[in-house]
């Protein structure tokens, strides 16, 4: 049965080579689309400036809006049941079975020759990406980065404290906060104290490497 | 799109080949979950590669139950809605004139962006041609593709009673054949057209009609109007497509029969 055998490897290598190259973190169309599902909506100028390349000319943008289901006005939303909507919602199905160690080694120990470290973790691979990202934004990037690490220690934290602990003015934190929101790395609780997102909580070591 | 840049380009190729790469004319771990619910002995006959027992456990975890019925479940049940969205995105069902936006974008020919569903379709069309009635499911397609795009239950019923008449078919011969093109078992798609429910005092629900090879060529639309009131009709769908590749098979069958 070794022929047979190859022949599913074969099979199982395109399939999951597939499912990689959708993901957020080795696609920038795929990447646009998944930002702006992950936030609902998006103010037009940060889609903008994040995604030039895609916004700015007109005729780009409305092959995207017509081609994905993407509604460009103030605010940047995907139209539900479009293809980027639904696109965006398998992403989220590949995200959990790349998550599943069981799955990734199975998987792993027929594909070593072309995973030799092992299939990637796509979402903690998601997670590195939005953070070079956020380190990288302009001005703002290494508060952001201080901020951020700060509220991963402390697990919870309202702006005072960080104010107090950081000493960087109380505007600022708020622009940062703003900014790990938007890259989904922080979320607001009730009593308007910070916490890091669960994927972070799970995958917090990332951070050591920012 | 003379300022899009050449990453750009390749991004949105990459996408549209990963896409493609998932299609069940391509992969057969998608073919399989596409085609489940099958008999095990069935499967094992059919996909001779999945025997090992280490396929079998990364298919598993794929979500597929290999019991004496193999089912899907978990992921495979998400790829496999996936796939009928992707077979009308890339055959301009889903919407009109992606296939020619997506030609302007990547700077392709549209002719040569792949078509996972007109790939599909003529790999069963080529299947279909050795089943034993295969003039009657030839024809009923024919004649399914040539029809005007909405018909009433009635329309089709006579259609196909047309079929079952001119080839005089038994009712167990006539039931697989309508089985193969069209199926009966129906599932609710939620609101296709967007904006359908707003407020408006009508709206439509739409069920897609799956054959046992997935031909998705029934979509079966209701309207609701004022006091409830529901009309409902049949789209006929992938009429172009299924059009060229009859006309395709047939056309290579013929030379196969006329070289002996």
């Amino acid at each position: 049965m070794a022929e047979g055998r190859q022949g599913f490897v074969n099979h199982l290598s395109n399939f999951v080579n597939a499912l990689i190259h959708l993901a957020p973190s080795r696609n920038y169309i795929t990447q646009f689309l998944y930002v702006v599902k992950m936030n609902g909506s998006l103010d037009y100028e940060i889609v903008e400036e994040a995604f030039p390349e895609i916004v700015k000319d007109e005729n780009t943008r409305d092959a995207f809006a017509r081609i994905f289901g993407i509604s460009f006005s103030d605010k940047v939303t995907l139209e539900r049941n479009g293809f980027g909507w639904v696109l965006t919602e398998f992403i989220d199905i590949i995200f959990k079975l790349f998550e599943n160690a069981d799955f990734r080694s199975k998987v792993g120990v027929l594909l070593r020759d072309e995973y030799p470290e092992g299939l990637p973790n796509l979402v903690r691979e998601w997670l590195e990406v939005r953070l070079k990202g956020l380190a990288s934004v302009p001005e703002l990037g290494d508060d952001a980065v201080k901020v951020l690490k700060e509220i991963v220690r402390t697990e919870r934290i309202k702006v005072d404290d960080l104010e107090r602990s950081l000493n960087i003015s109380r505007g600022r934190i708020i622009e940062c906060l703003r900014l790990l929101e938007l890259y989904k790395l922080v979320n607001k609780e009730y009593d308007n104290s910070y916490r890091p997102t669960e994927e972070l909580q799970r995958y917090h070591d990332v951070l050591e490497g920012i | 799109m003379s300022d899009m840049s050449t990453s750009m380009k390749d991004h949105l190729r990459n996408l549209v080949s990963a896409l493609v790469n998932l299609s069940p004319s391509r992969n057969i771990i998608s073919q399989l979950i596409l085609l489940l619910p099958r008999d095990l002995r069935t499967i094992e006959y059919s996909y001779p590669e999945i025997s090992s027992p280490e396929a079998k456990e990364i298919l598993a975890q794929l979500g597929v139950r290999l019991e004496n019925t193999v089912r899907r479940e978990n992921f495979a049940n998400k790829l496999y809605e996936f796939i009928h969205k992707l077979f009308d995105w890339l055959d301009d069902e889903l919407v009109k004139n992606v296939r020619l936006n997506l030609a302007k974008l990547t700077g392709l020919n549209i002719d040569s962006l792949p078509n996972p569903y007109a790939e599909w379709a003529e790999l069963v069309l080529r299947k279909i041609v050795h089943e034993k009635n295969r003039v009657a499911l030839i024809d009923l397609l024919r004649k399914l593709s040539e029809s005007e795009e909405y018909c009433s239950e009635r329309d089709l019923q006579t259609l196909l009673n047309e079929i079952r008449k001119k080839f005089k078919l038994n009712p167990a011969e006539f039931e697989e054949i309508v089985q193969i093109c069209i199926g009966s078992e129906e599932e609710r798609i939620e609101s296709l057209k967007p904006g359908s429910y707003g407020y408006s005092s009508e709206y439509f629900e739409y069920y897609l009609r799956h054959s046992e090879y997935h031909l998705d060529i029934i979509l079966h639309e209701y309207r609701y109007s004022a006091f409830y009131h529901k009309t409902d009709y049949y789209r006929l769908r992938h009429r172009n497509t299924l059009r060229e590749i009859l006309r395709r098979v047939n056309v290579e069958e013929k030379s196969k029969y006329e070289r002996g």
